[in-house]
């Protein structure tokens, strides 16, 4: 073939190449466009690889097991020849270069994260989301939608954070962050877009920000811990689109954090988006569902690319005039590999560096590697039969028993462990993944009437939840029937509950007022914040144990036997 | 070599932001243009039967400049389908821009799209990554046993797929509800023959109904025995080799709920042979005069890991799982007893054959048990159909 001149092509306004060179866009009407998506979420401060279990679902996702040839790389991965694991895992470094790379192997292309970027790991704890922001940045993220977890540290962080450090678009068209009249007005309002407009050759992509509403306290209490007010995901939908269009877009992608029922609800009701990008539930969904509108008939898709930095979604669409006409979708998991094995992945240099400082500094100020006890098998947050768990029985009974608690008994929401304790050494960086959040202890009474209606809550909420139970308890046994949705059988230390009698209650900050809807304890008004951190009472319980389960401690002991 | 190699990281941002550059060849291929070199036999209203067998579609493609102008390049380029799979040709080579020929592919079913790509590495060209579609070539849903009969009980036809299944002229209704999802059989296929499978909602199961043509959401609403569905999607997933559907999609119709279909009894050349436990998997079945082992007690790792307890039924070692179901009957202490019967949802986990329990009434004597609580009986059981030839 013989050689031809290179032409230059501006994508916009502020070209860097002279005028003249310029070349206009390409005539897109009539022709099949490829747009690829490249989609993460749910990154909780999963900033460096970490180790874990995989689940069967990790399995099917590409955590495949050992391969029984490979040596165990000496990177002190403890479950490296003990189980099913390519570990670490994950990690933005990782996942920077796959987002390079897949970038490289597009026609045009966007980067866009489900929000939820902050809390789940220490370099939260310590920098309050400088750490995540900058590295998000550097990995090329384009536009991230506000997740509910951005607001742990308060709406004014999140504005620091961004202002500071942030180099995306920050998108959430659901959230009014402006009232004038509402006390949590705040400054979020200038820096969070309801939509962004990217071109790419001619081509346009709107992308429209959906928040979450699901975890906000209630939308109507000035308790609202997100410092918002929420709108109908609905209605600003169908305007941002609207608007969009009239802009020019040729395709509207919504970029939720509504999670995945949200999102189906959305699709369903709404046709205005050509497709949906969603998190909030920790889903990796291969291949995306199609939602078909209950209208239009319109196939809309609706993909969930997992959390916790350990997977990267592309997604490849084909565009013909303004209409989607097809989808492809591959999911690649961040894996340990050897660099000869085709899912190698290295770490981006950038992003590493960016990351160096951190780890320097949580070196400096926090032993994360301090080894403090050591479990002989993994300590599961989730019981195999849906009711107690290893990890649920142990904080609750350190929470109950610590010194200046010492209450009957003790729940704690199971949601507030996000992991698994793995098998080996247990360091402080394990409790920190365990127990992200900075929750303290606190105590209240409650007569054995309120008590059956926290445990009645427990049961109707574990049978919207697989009957799962989303409690843990020390001092109390009960069966939680989710087909009747009611604690049947409750036992407080060894007695029947009396309804009459007063029980002195440990639980945590969050749930005491009202978090996850136990409203039970947020009208209780003889609570007491003892200032005591969960997380440290775990540690110390621990460090007192040295190993991990023993008779009694960390073991399931059908403290709550699930029925259904 | 010329090829100026993908594009730039950086997208043009509109809204306030800054633009960057492309670099363009005058050859380089900007679209492709596919086309249906015969007309497809199946359309919307008329689809193509679903087929396991080969479909052969006669396609053509065309390399496009900028402005939409044929290119006379050659080029390799990939092949797919969506959804489906493809046989072949997995890579074409356009000749002076153009490539005609027969694309062979199996399992499409609704709007099914020939994928071909630029994204191939040459010698003397680097890819474009442009991509485009055919035209729809419209195929029926699949059956619930299409999707579940492929001759080997640990796959199904779509696994890995996101599946939508038959339902709208058939009769596929819910005949069991589980703490975190529902079972459903298709009807109008002979019972007991790859006609029904197991939908995982996660959560406990809600009811989404279809009225005057729309579907209306009626959250909290618990779903119906016996309930009609209008529509059902998801990812098909072989969880431990038992077919599901997760994440699922799902309306029911406004008609009365159907009849439930009987528990098919096993006899011991059924439950032996894992093909023909196959054919059942996800129905209700029922095992008679059957003995729970002498030797089994509550230390069985099995038991304690997943409340899995055995039975034998003349020689052939089955499992039931009970407990979230059964509260109060504990099998470790009828270890040794001969139970007249054992029914419930046929469900396997790798070759390893378990029946769960509706409620107490599905295990001969443990109504009686303490905390029991009773459910409406089904119609009377009914013999293991042998299976078509």
């Amino acid at each position: 073939m013989r050689p031809v001149p290179t032409i230059l092509i501006a994508l916009g306004g502020c070209g860097l190449v002279p005028e003249a060179t310029r070349v206009p866009p390409p005539a897109l009407a009539g022709q099949d466009v490829h747009v690829t998506l490249l989609h993460i979420s749910d990154i909780h401060s999963r900033l460096f690889p970490y180790d874990f279990d995989p689940s069967f679902t990790d399995n099917n996702l590409g955590f495949t097991p050992d391969d029984p040839d490979t040596p165990c790389a000496d990177d002190g991965d403890a479950l490296c020849g003990l189980d099913d694991d390519r570990g670490p895992y994950g990690g933005i470094a990782r996942i920077a270069t796959l987002l390079r790379r897949e970038r490289a192997r597009a026609d045009r292309v966007l980067v866009l994260d489900s929000g939820d970027m902050f809390q789940g790991a220490v370099v939260f704890n310590q920098y309050g989301g400088r750490a995540e922001m900058l590295a998000m940045t550097e990995a090329g993220v384009d536009a991230s939608v506000v997740g509910n977890h951005e607001f742990d540290r308060g709406a004014h962080n999140l504005a620091e954070q961004y202002v500071a450090w942030g180099g995306f678009r920050l998108l959430a068209a659901n959230y009014v962050f402006d009232d004038p009249s509402l006390p949590w007005s705040n400054d979020l309002a200038d820096l969070v877009e309801p939509s962004a407009l990217f071109e790419q050759d001619g081509f346009r992509i709107g992308v429209i920000g959906l928040g979450n509403l699901s975890s906000l306290v209630s939308i109507t209490d000035e308790s609202n811990t997100m410092d918002v007010v929420p709108l109908d995901a609905g209605e600003v939908v169908a305007r941002e689109a609207e608007r969009l269009r009239t802009q020019g877009a040729d395709l509207v992608v919504v970029l939720s954090h509504l999670g995945l029922d949200g999102d189906i609800a959305l699709a369903r009701d709404v046709d205005a988006p050509d497709i949906i990008l969603g998190g909030h539930h920790h889903l990796a969904i291969q291949p995306p569902l199609i939602v078909t509108h209950r209208g239009t008939g319109k196939r809309i898709p609706v993909v969930h690319s997992g959390a916790f930095a350990k997977f990267v979604g592309r997604v490849d669409l084909v565009v013909r005039d303004s209409s989607l006409l097809s989808i492809d979708y591959t999911l690649f998991p961040v894996l340990t590999v050897p660099e000869d094995d085709p899912r190698f992945v290295g770490d981006d240099p950038a992003v590493s560096e960016v990351l160096e400082a951190f780890q320097e500094g949580l070196d400096r100020e926090i032993n994360l590697d301090q080894v403090i006890g050591y479990a002989e098998r993994p300590l599961r947050r989730y019981g195999t039969s849906g009711g107690d768990s290893m990890l649920g029985n142990f904080t609750a009974d350190a929470m109950r028993e610590t010194q200046g608690v010492e209450t009957e008994i003790a729940l704690t929401n199971t949601l507030g462990i996000r992991a698994d304790i793995d098998a080996g050494d247990i360091t402080i960086d394990a409790v920190f993944n365990a127990m992200p959040f900075d929750n303290t202890i606190t105590t209240m009474f409650l007569s054995g009437r309120e008590v059956q209606e926290l445990l009645d809550y427990v049961a109707w909420r574990s049978s919207e939840r697989g009957c799962k139970a989303q409690a843990q308890v020390s001092g109390i046994r009960f069966t939680m029937d989710c087909d009747a949705r009611e604690a049947l059988d409750v036992v407080v230390n060894g007695s029947p509950l009396d309804p009459d009698a007063t029980y002195e209650l440990a639980t945590n900050d969050y749930i005491a007022w009202g978090g996850s809807g136990f409203e039970v304890l947020e009208r209780n008004t003889t609570k007491v914040d003892t200032g005591i951190s969960i997380r440290d009472v775990v540690i110390s319980a621990i460090q007192a144990h040295r190993t991990l389960p023993q008779p009694g401690s960390a073991e399931e002991e059908g403290r709550i036997e699930a029925v259904y | 070599m010329h090829g100026t190699g993908p594009l730039p990281t950086c997208a043009a941002v509109l809204l306030g932001g800054c633009a960057s550059t492309i670099q363009v060849d005058a050859d380089r291929i900007a679209f492709l243009e596919v086309s249906l070199a015969q007309a497809f036999s199946g359309t919307e209203a008329a689809p193509a039967p679903f087929s396991t067998e080969a479909v052969h579609v006669e396609v053509r493609v065309q390399a496009l400049d900028r402005e939409a102008r044929p290119l006379a390049l050659d080029a390799v380029l990939s092949l797919d389908t969506r959804p489906g799979t493809l046989d072949s040709p997995t890579t074409v080579r356009l000749e002076e821009g153009a490539w005609q020929g027969r694309v062979t592919l199996r399992h499409g079913f609704g709007p099914t799209r020939i994928w071909f790509r630029d994204d191939q590495p040459q010698v003397g060209r680097d890819p474009t990554w442009v991509a485009a579609v055919s035209d729809a070539l419209w195929f029926a849903l699949p059956t619930l046993a299409q999707v579940q009969a492929t001759g080997d009980h640990e796959s199904n036809s779509l696994e890995g797929e996101f599946a939508e299944l038959r339902t709208a002229d058939r009769e596929v209704v819910v005949t069991a509800l589980g703490a975190n999802g529902f079972w459903v059989t298709d009807l109008m296929d002979p019972p007991g023959d790859f006609n029904a499978l197991f939908v995982y909602t996660f959560d406990r199961p809600e009811a989404v109904a279809a009225e005057e043509g729309e579907y209306a959401h009626a959250a909290g609403r618990d779903i119906l025995l016996g309930e009609r569905l209008s529509l059902l999607s998801g990812t098909d997933q072989e969880y431990l080799a038992t077919t599901q559907i997760s994440h699922p999609f799902y309306t029911f119709t406004r008609d009365a709920p159907a009849a439930l279909p009987a528990a098919l009894v096993l006899d011991s050349a059924t439950a032996c042979d894992d093909d023909a436990m196959e054919r059942l998997e996800s129905s209700l079945v029922r095992a008679e005069d059957v003995v729970i082992p002498s030797s089994f007690s509550s230390d069985d790792p099995d038991f304690q890991d997943y409340g899995q307890w055995p039975i034998d039924l003349d020689g052939c070692r089955l499992y039931a799982e009970s407990s979230g179901t059964v509260p109060g009957w504990h099998p470790a202490d009828h270890a040794g007893e001969r139970l007249s019967y054992l029914q419930g949802l046929l469900q396997e986990v790798w070759g390893k054959w378990i029946l769960l329990p509706r409620d107490p009434t599905d295990i001969a004597g443990a109504s009686s048990a303490p905390g029991a609580r009773t459910s409406p009986s089904g119609p009377p059981a009914r013999p293991v159909p042998r299976p078509r030839p």
